[in-house]
């Protein structure tokens, strides 16, 4: 046993020296392990995305995400049989809250990488570049900000028709301003650095200067920025199912399922809670971690 | 001029701070004994790393914790030991008896009140006084240490100030309860040099008008020859060598303190390659064994990696950590 | 104009807009280098000295060509740079490199040394990855670091070795000229003293030409062959560096070498303490910048703004007194 630990020890230091990317885990490891909140964090996101992933095997009912109903068990109250209990279709609440992690989980990877791929860019090239390109890209940025984010999603998402694609490309469409103007900032601090100067003067070329020496060094409160995100853009996107431009029935999107259950609420309070319950813990973990990554990726840069 | 039989102002003995990192626990510093007497100005001098900003920090208790821990030792300020008492004491003393200068003036400013607030506030804080002759206090302080229109830098904030006058700022906050003792954490490092030498010269001259004892911890060996009476020099958190300026300039006992004389650069330098120290200052979280400067020592021999030479002294206060030299009979 | 010139700077000015008001005007100017002119020599090491706010990082940024002068002209090995393309530019960039001060900026944290190194010949040549390597590993070796650090952050390393890095990529390209803006002034003065020897060495191994800027003037005593002081952008004295410091002809060269600190307790300084700060480069005074804190200044000071005179030698001081001095003397 013990020999085991010490071949793999020594593999891992093997490793570590090698690879640079091993040992920045490595040394911010010690950072998280040491933050509670951020380690609560992390433990129920990775909870999440292991029940998402086993969703099909381990639900009990999974027929009952996917469409199938049993009208003659409508109702029931949380029991053994049925953890969370059944909604107004007979449908095994548990099995679709299940079901419904996979859908929260991809939107939020996909609307995050769709405002971050219009987003990041445009803001680094505007803090880059300055003068009339900056002005006109972050004018453009200031009118979408101008609207709250949920208002805009909404609007595109009417305008676009009720559908969970549609929803996902309208948040996307409020969300990237954010990062532009997140990035920009950043880009404009970083582009003074030394080592910008440096690349100039040696005469790298400009696009390279941009995307391999500026935005690499901007991502830090991006990064932050978009794992507190993924909570918020779970959120939005479960107000518009909730509003019923989002995910349509019979799909387990929690918004949705929040949505069917209100007016039943006062007798059957399980058919909102439990979905409810879902999206807050959801949205707590997010912000834990992303509270922790903040703390890791900074002070980090400060360690000699 | 010896270590008389005057009580100290400030001693430190057997002191061992340590800090717990990621890497292991660094043994930032492993002081056996420093005296600093009454009217007295002491240079604390080493190189990045050496342990002289933490044995400052350890006087006012100002070690961050968890993660920094004073593992023992005394520090006997007027014969108390400071590191014994609690939080609630200690605080009376900060400010008030031991007042400390850092290195940057414009990070140890709050840049949203003007700096007669902060000023008057701590004068109003420590000496109990109103509002208006806390203000009077002020600018009567802010005259002393040589600020041109006192109203005038009254009402400003520190980012209207230039550096030498935020730093002469910092010094009236430091001196405006009239402390014991001040400690100077590289106040000059991050000025020009013309600057520089008014600031030092004004450290002169409090020394002279008020009595202030002062240590003065920098990496600037000139610094030090230009105002302090004594010396103390740490490496990789020991102190290796100490005595009066005159003695440990014109003749340096412990290796490191010779290199270090020697490799800054000069008008008699010019033509030939700087003395260099070479290798690279240790990890102190595995700090050699021994005398931790035998790894890059031009004079090691077999005993000093085995064990670390303790402060000895060799006549006239002048103190040195090194098997070099046999006891009581200079080398 | 010599031809072992390998730069000369002819009346170079930059001077920044201060934008103020609602409609963002430019209402003042911040003259940050006001009509400068020295030459270098070729092999020779050229200090330029002053305080912050003298211009001095600022002459380096324009020979660079990092940012463009507001007038004057420049030449690089007798080519006119002063207006030159991006592409033309570029092709000379290989003859000019630059090492920074700050050993943490001055290197990109997210790349490691491998990549660092390489770049500027990545940029330049068509050498393989393999032969890239190659000589990464050669470079490291001679600025005395070692092949296992080319897998390393920036971080992972001392101020010392990250300046080791730095010279390393500037020497990449075998450069004819380098710019090192104040490289040791982060460091410690036992690390100052290998990085000095290194550059040495590797100026006489190598030939290279050398801009070295400091606030240190001991520092500039040992390295340099000839120097220029700035004061508020403008040079006030220049030449070879022993004329200079045996005999300092303005007075702002002798306050400064008056407020040096010497490692030595017996010579105290200190007997001449210029007053006062640095004046705002938004507002320099009028005449002679320097009146302001000067202890023989006289009504001309005021009024006028005093021209370089060659005192003989190629030692020039720009102060109206220099006659009465040298009269005097």
């Amino acid at each position: 046993m013990r020999q085991g630990w010490n071949v793999m020890r020594r593999y891992r230091e093997r490793v570590e020296a090698r690879l640079p990317q091993v040992r920045e885990i490595a040394y911010a490891w010690p950072v998280i392990r040491g933050n509670a909140l951020t380690m609560v964090g992390l433990a129920i996101v990775l909870a999440l995305v292991v029940l998402g992933v086993l969703a099909p095997v381990i639900s009990p009912y999974p027929e009952h995400a996917m469409g199938a109903t049993a009208s003659e068990d409508k109702f029931q109250p949380p029991s053994l049989e049925h953890l969370f209990g059944t909604d107004d279709l007979g449908r095994d609440i548990f099995s679709r809250v299940l079901f419904g992690i996979r859908i929260s989980f991809n939107i939020g990877v996909i609307v995050i990488s769709l405002a971050l791929l219009i987003g990041l860019p445009l803001g680094v090239i505007a803090g880059c570049a300055g003068g009339k390109l900056d002005e006109v890209i972050m004018r453009v940025t200031d009118m979408f900000l101008s609207f709250p984010a949920l208002l805009l999603a909404l609007a595109i998402s009417a305008a676009l028709g009720p559908a969970l694609v549609n929803s996902m490309i309208a948040i996307a469409i409020a969300w990237w301003p954010w990062y532009t103007r997140l990035a920009r900032g950043q880009a404009v601090s970083v582009k003074e650095r030394p080592f910008v100067e440096a690349a100039v003067a040696t005469g790298v070329r400009r696009s390279r200067i941009i995307f391999r020496h500026v935005l690499p060094n901007c991502l830090t409160p991006i990064i932050v920025q978009a794992s507190m995100d993924f909570g918020s853009v779970i959120l939005t996107s479960a107000s518009l199912s909730f509003l019923g431009l989002g995910a349509q029935p019979p799909e387990p999107e929690w918004g949705l399922m929040i949505s069917i259950g209100r007016i039943y609420f006062l007798t059957n309070w399980w058919l909102t809670t439990f979905p409810g319950f879902a999206i807050l813990i959801t949205v707590l973990a997010f912000n834990f971690l992303g509270d922790g990554l903040r703390e890791i990726l900074d002070p980090r840069a400060r360690r000699i | 001029m010896g270590l008389g039989a005057e009580e100290p102002l400030l001693e430190i003995r057997n002191l061992k701070v340590r800090f717990n990192t990621y890497f292991g626990v660094v043994k930032a510093v492993d002081l056996d004994h420093l005296k600093l007497l009454e009217g007295e100005t002491l240079g604390l001098v080493g190189e990045t790393g050496c342990g002289k900003t933490v044995t400052a920090l350890t006087v006012l208790k100002l070690i961050p914790s968890p993660g920094g821990n004073i593992e023992e030792g005394e520090i006997l300020f007027k014969g108390e030991n400071l590191l014994s008492k609690k939080e609630a004491e200690i605080r009376k003393i900060r400010g008030k008896r031991i007042s400390m200068i850092f290195q940057d003036p414009m990070s140890s400013l709050n840049p949203v009140f003007t700096v007669g607030e902060q000023v008057s506030r701590i004068i109003a804080l420590h000496q109990d006084l109103q509002e208006k002759e806390a203000k009077e206090k002020a600018l009567r302080i802010f005259e002393l240490v040589g600020l041109p229109s006192p109203g005038r830098v009254f009402e400003s904030y520190p980012h209207e100030l230039s550096g030498g006058m935020r730093q002469r700022v910092m010094i009236s906050m430091a001196i405006s309860c009239n402390p014991d003792l001040l400690i100077a954490d590289e106040p000059t490092s991050a000025l020009d040099v013309t600057i520089q030498a008014q600031i030092l010269r004004l450290l002169k001259d409090l020394r002279d008008k008020i009595g202030a004892s002062i240590m003065l911890i920098t990496h600037d060996l000139a610094v030090v020859a230009q105002i302090c009476e004594k010396v103390a020099v740490m490496y990789a958190g020991n102190i290796v060598e100490f005595g009066a300026v005159e003695a440990i300039f014109s003749r340096p006992l412990h290796p490191y303190t010779k290199m270090l004389l020697e490799c800054s650069p000069g008008p008699g330098t010019r033509g030939r390659k700087l003395t260099a120290i070479h290798g690279f200052v240790p990890s102190l979280v595995n700090p050699p064994p021994g005398c931790r400067f035998h790894p890059r020592c031009p004079y090691v021999m077999d005993l000093c990696s085995k064990s670390r030479p303790g402060l000895v002294e060799f006549g006239d206060g002048h103190l040195a950590s090194c098997f070099l030299y046999k006891q009581s009979g200079g080398a | 104009m010599q031809t072992g010139d390998v730069l000369i700077v002819e009346g170079l000015k930059k001077y920044f807009p201060v934008r103020a008001g609602l409609l963002l005007k430019t209402k003042r100017w911040v003259k940050a280098v006001d009509d400068v002119d020295f030459e270098i020599r070729r092999t020779e090491t050229f200090g330029l000295v002053g305080e912050s706010g003298c211009g001095k990082t600022t002459v380096a940024r324009t020979i660079l060509r990092v940012i463009d002068p507001t007038a004057g002209r420049l030449f690089f090995e007798g080519v006119e740079i002063t207006h030159l393309g991006r592409e033309e530019m570029r092709k000379l960039r290989r003859d000019i490199q630059v090492v920074f001060q700050d050993p943490f900026w001055s290197l990109n944290p997210r790349m490691i040394v491998k990549d660092i190194v390489a770049e500027p010949m990545e940029t330049h040549t068509r050498l393989t990855k393999h032969e890239v390597e190659h000589r990464v590993i050669e470079l490291l070796e001679t600025v005395g670091l070692a092949k296992e650090h080319l897998r390393r952050y920036p971080h992972e390393f001392s101020g010392g070795q990250r300046q080791r890095i730095a010279i390393a990529r500037a020497l990449s390209l075998n450069p004819k000229f380098i710019v090192l803006d104040e490289p040791t002034s982060a460091l410690d003065v036992s690390v100052q003293a290998q990085i000095i020897n290194l550059l040495e060495e590797l100026q006489e191994k190598f030939q290279l030409t050398y801009l070295y800027i400091s606030h240190d003037l001991n520092l500039i005593q040992h390295i340099s062959d000839r120097i220029a002081v700035m004061y508020l952008g403008r040079i006030v004295e220049s030449g070879p560096v022993e004329g200079m410091f045996s005999n300092p002809l303005h007075p702002y060269t002798q306050a400064l070498l008056e407020a040096i600190p010497v490692p030595d307790p017996s010579i105290k300084k200190g007997k001449v303490i210029l007053e006062g700060g640095v004046p705002s480069p938004e507002n320099p005074p009028l005449g002679c910048k320097f009146h302001t804190r000067c202890h023989y200044a006289t009504q001309i000071c005021r009024e006028r703004e005093p021209e370089l005179i060659d005192t003989g030698g190629g030692h020039t001081a720009a102060c109206h007194l220099i006659g009465a001095q040298s009269a005097a003397a």
